[in-house]
């Protein structure tokens, strides 16, 4: 019988010690929050691994594809295109002695080549209208465009393959997260008194925040261009390598209207900008290119060319500073140090930005030469480039012609002296010459005396005999040789001269004279500048430097006419 | 029910053993068709430059014996200068050399060259020596990585096995309906997680 008065008995829930019960429910709730963590750990990890697969393969299948297309294309164009300009050549000297005969042969043989290879057709050559094949249009089509996918393929999902190992990664962390919450539950049962629930209060507020944490990690998204994003952008590339940039910049719209984030096709549009002459948009691009996490020295400097181009004189030097931030012993940074720092009327910081620069560069092609190595290709490119941004800076002094440099307003209010630049350009030019030639910066003075460079065509009569030269600064289309008339003093037998010349402000290496001089002391002599037989001079502006033992003795120019 | 929660968790350790060992094998399986693809790409480079280097042989063949029929057709052979004669002489003679750079046995019936053939013929050569097919490693790869994944999966149920046996182990005799209910479901949890990992296994 029961007594109404007595309270009700409760049967508990648990039975035996209610805490242990409450750790052991727990310790199991936190065991499947492990699993699944461990799950998501698992996915994540298996993700990484397999994008990092497919980056390894993209960029084995790049190089692959590069390097085969790198080998076809110099069989057609080394091989195939050299023995169809042969033909070609034997065929109008054929013609020109009347052996027609001999000429039609030649010229059935070469036809006959045209099938070899794609590069002797339609679209990239097309004989009656083209001097060359378009091989730039050819390479695109036969490998840039692919091998530029690839690598962005690569690249994209390298990428991603980073980003769920760090989700991975995170996902280990949590894991250990978790191990010590068990270990706290565990702990808090071979307690007595209150002091146990604060180990299980402890443990769950850690089980609480991994729980949160783990549903940021793992909400939080992998963003990459997509494919059809990065086969816009190897298509821009493409047109870019075949100089077509308005093309170009249609592709990488394409590309950043399907990923607004893609900081390559942002780079390759700046580039695009660039070669249109608009600066602006340019800046704008490579500006873009930087926020969306492109920040590596190419980048940087390209920026900071163009913010020089446009007279942000500060802004580029901010640049440069960065510049030399992320490659300290770059030649090329000194050298745009220099060249920002003149442009923008700081003399003696220009000064020491271009010594720093020479000795850097002597450096390096000592410590090549002494390792039986030469010297990285780009450190002649670096140094031929500032010479000529130095000539453009001399030449927007003198004649206001402003195309390469900073606005003239800006550079003329600046640079106090034009001598200044003359004076750098010329010690950078030396350099090369004698850093190409004799691995070390040149001797002191030659004492050479050169009183008279001129330039002039040989004149013949009917008979084909030489009556004259006929000297001039200006010269027909059809001109095949120049003639350099100079009279000399001071010379010694033995000493290395070298002749460069420039087209429009940039060396055609085809024209270069390397000769020891075995004239003697003094007089007077010829030099010859040549085509060769059957090609003439391209139209434009020329430049002629002359060096004796690294020293430019000699310099002046002269146009070839339309 | 302390009998069924050791037999839950060593299960538990054997599904995450199991998982650790396939996963490792998905790697050595990418390793091998990593392996794969460069022996693919190292034998399309060599192949290329090989095939190219027969179809220059080829390029100088071709040019030169089109000169010297083009000048046995064209010249009389009476009226031949000496420069003729001679320019006849060397190209017969440098189409002669140039047939050693390259095999007879890739000319199309026209006289022009297989390149196709010839890479294909030096591709399957190579594959009798090299793997040059990755794709069967990389699918075995992701074979592996699913059955991973998968074990883990079952992991999570065997946990949750563990989580219903320990509640029903605690809970008291007097909500004897609760504790067989749990632990049923522990049991039907631990029973489809230990065939499902050796479905997962055999399949």
């Amino acid at each position: 019988m029961t007594h109404p008065s007595e309270p009700a008995t409760r049967t508990p829930i648990f039975s035996g010690e209610p805490f242990e019960r409450v750790v052991a429910v727990l310790i199991a709730l936190v065991t499947i929050i492990a699993a699944v963590v461990g799950y998501l750990q698992g996915q994540a990890s298996i993700r990484s691994d397999r994008a990092l697969r497919e980056a390894q393969t993209f960029a084995i299948e790049a190089l692959s594809q590069k390097a085969a297309g790198e080998i076809e294309i110099g069989y057609a164009w080394t091989d195939l295109w050299r023995s169809w300009s042969e033909l070609d050549s034997q065929a109008v000297i054929a013609a020109d002695f009347d052996d027609a005969a001999a000429a039609e042969r030649y010229d059935t043989v070469r036809d006959r080549l045209i099938g070899l290879s794609p590069l002797l057709a339609p679209p990239y050559f097309d004989p009656d209208q083209d001097d060359e094949p378009d091989v730039a249009a050819y390479e695109a089509d036969l490998y840039v465009v692919n091998s530029t996918y690839l690598t962005e393929r690569f690249l994209a999902t390298f990428e991603m393959s980073e980003a769920w190992g760090d989700k991975a990664d995170t996902y280990v962390a949590h894991l250990t997260i978790l191990a010590v919450t068990l270990f706290l539950y565990g702990l808090s049962v071979t307690l007595l008194g209150q002091v146990r629930w604060l180990f299980v209060v402890l443990g769950s507020l850690f089980a609480l925040v991994t729980v949160v944490w783990v549903i940021v990690v793992y909400t939080r998204p992998i963003s990459i261009p997509s494919e059809p994003a990065i086969r816009a952008y190897a298509e821009g590339v493409g047109r870019l390598h075949q100089e077509s940039p308005e093309a170009a910049i249609v592709s990488f719209d394409q590309a950043l209207t399907l990923a607004p984030a893609y900081a390559d096709a942002y780079f390759e549009r700046g580039n695009a900008y660039f070669d249109l002459e608009q600066l602006d948009q340019a800046a704008a691009n490579y500006e873009m290119a930087v926020n969306a996490g492109r920040g590596d020295i190419s980048t940087i400097m390209e920026l900071g060319r163009v913010y020089y181009f446009q007279g942000r004189l500060a802004d580029a030097l901010r640049l440069v500073q960065t510049e030399l931030t992320l490659g300290p012993d770059h030649v090329v940074s000194y050298l745009d140090l220099g060249l920002v720092n003149l442009a923008a009327g700081q003399g003696e910081a220009a000064q020491g930005a271009f010594e720093q620069a020479m000795t850097l560069a002597g450096q390096q092609v000592a410590a090549a030469r002494a390792a039986g190595q030469e010297p990285p290709d780009s450190l002649w490119w670096y140094l031929d480039v500032a010479a000529t941004d130095l000539d453009s800076l001399s030449a927007c002094l003198t004649d206001q012609e402003c195309d390469a440099t900073p606005p003239y307003d800006i550079v003329s209010r600046s640079v106090p002296d034009v001598a200044v630049v003359d004076a750098v350009a010329q010690q950078l030019k030396e350099l090369t010459v004698a850093l190409e030639y004799t691995g070390r910066p040149p001797d002191p003075s030659t004492g050479v005396d050169i009183s008279s460079f001129e330039f002039a065509a040989e004149l013949y009569d009917d008979n084909d005999e030489f009556i004259d030269y006929d000297i001039t600064d200006t010269f027909p289309a059809d001109i095949g040789d120049v003639i350099v008339l100079l009279t000399y003093d001071g010379m010694q037998d033995g000493q290395q001269v070298v002749v460069k010349v420039f087209l429009d402000g940039e060396e055609d290496p085809t024209l270069r004279v390397l000769e020891t001089w075995d004239q003697g002391q003094a007089g007077e002599t010829e030099l010859l500048l040549s085509t060769g037989l059957l090609s003439t001079f391209t139209p434009g502006e020329y430049w002629v430097e002359m060096y004796v033992d690294s020293h430019l003795v000699a310099q002046e120019g002269f146009t070839v006419e339309e | 029910m302390a009998i069924l929660i050791a037999i839950v968790t060593i299960a538990g350790a054997l599904v995450a053993w199991r998982a650790a060992i396939i996963d490792a094998e998905a790697g050595d399986a990418d390793f091998a068709g990593l392996t794969a693809t460069i022996n693919a790409a190292r034998t399309k480079i060599t192949n290329t430059n090989t095939v190219y280097e027969h179809y220059r042989g080829y390029t100088v063949y071709t040019r030169n014996r089109e000169l010297q029929y083009l000048l046995e057709d064209t010249v009389d052979p009476d009226q031949a200068s000496d420069l003729n004669v001679r320019e006849w002489a060397v190209s017969a003679q440098i189409a002669d050399d140039s047939q050693e750079l390259f095999s007879r046995r890739f000319l199309n019936e026209d006289g022009s060259y297989n390149l196709k053939r010839e890479f294909g013929e030096t591709w399957a050569e190579a594959g009798q020596s090299l793997d040059l097919d990755p794709a069967p490693h990389f699918a075995q790869a992701d074979s592996y990585r699913s059955k991973s994944s998968t074990l883990i999966m079952v992991f999570i149920v065997q946990a949750l096995a563990l989580l219903f046996f320990t509640i029903a182990e605690g809970l008291s005799a007097a909500r004897s309906g609760w504790r067989y209910s749990l632990a049923l479901l522990g049991l039907a949890a631990l029973i489809f997680s230990v065939a499902a990992a050796i479905l997962v296994e055999l399949g």
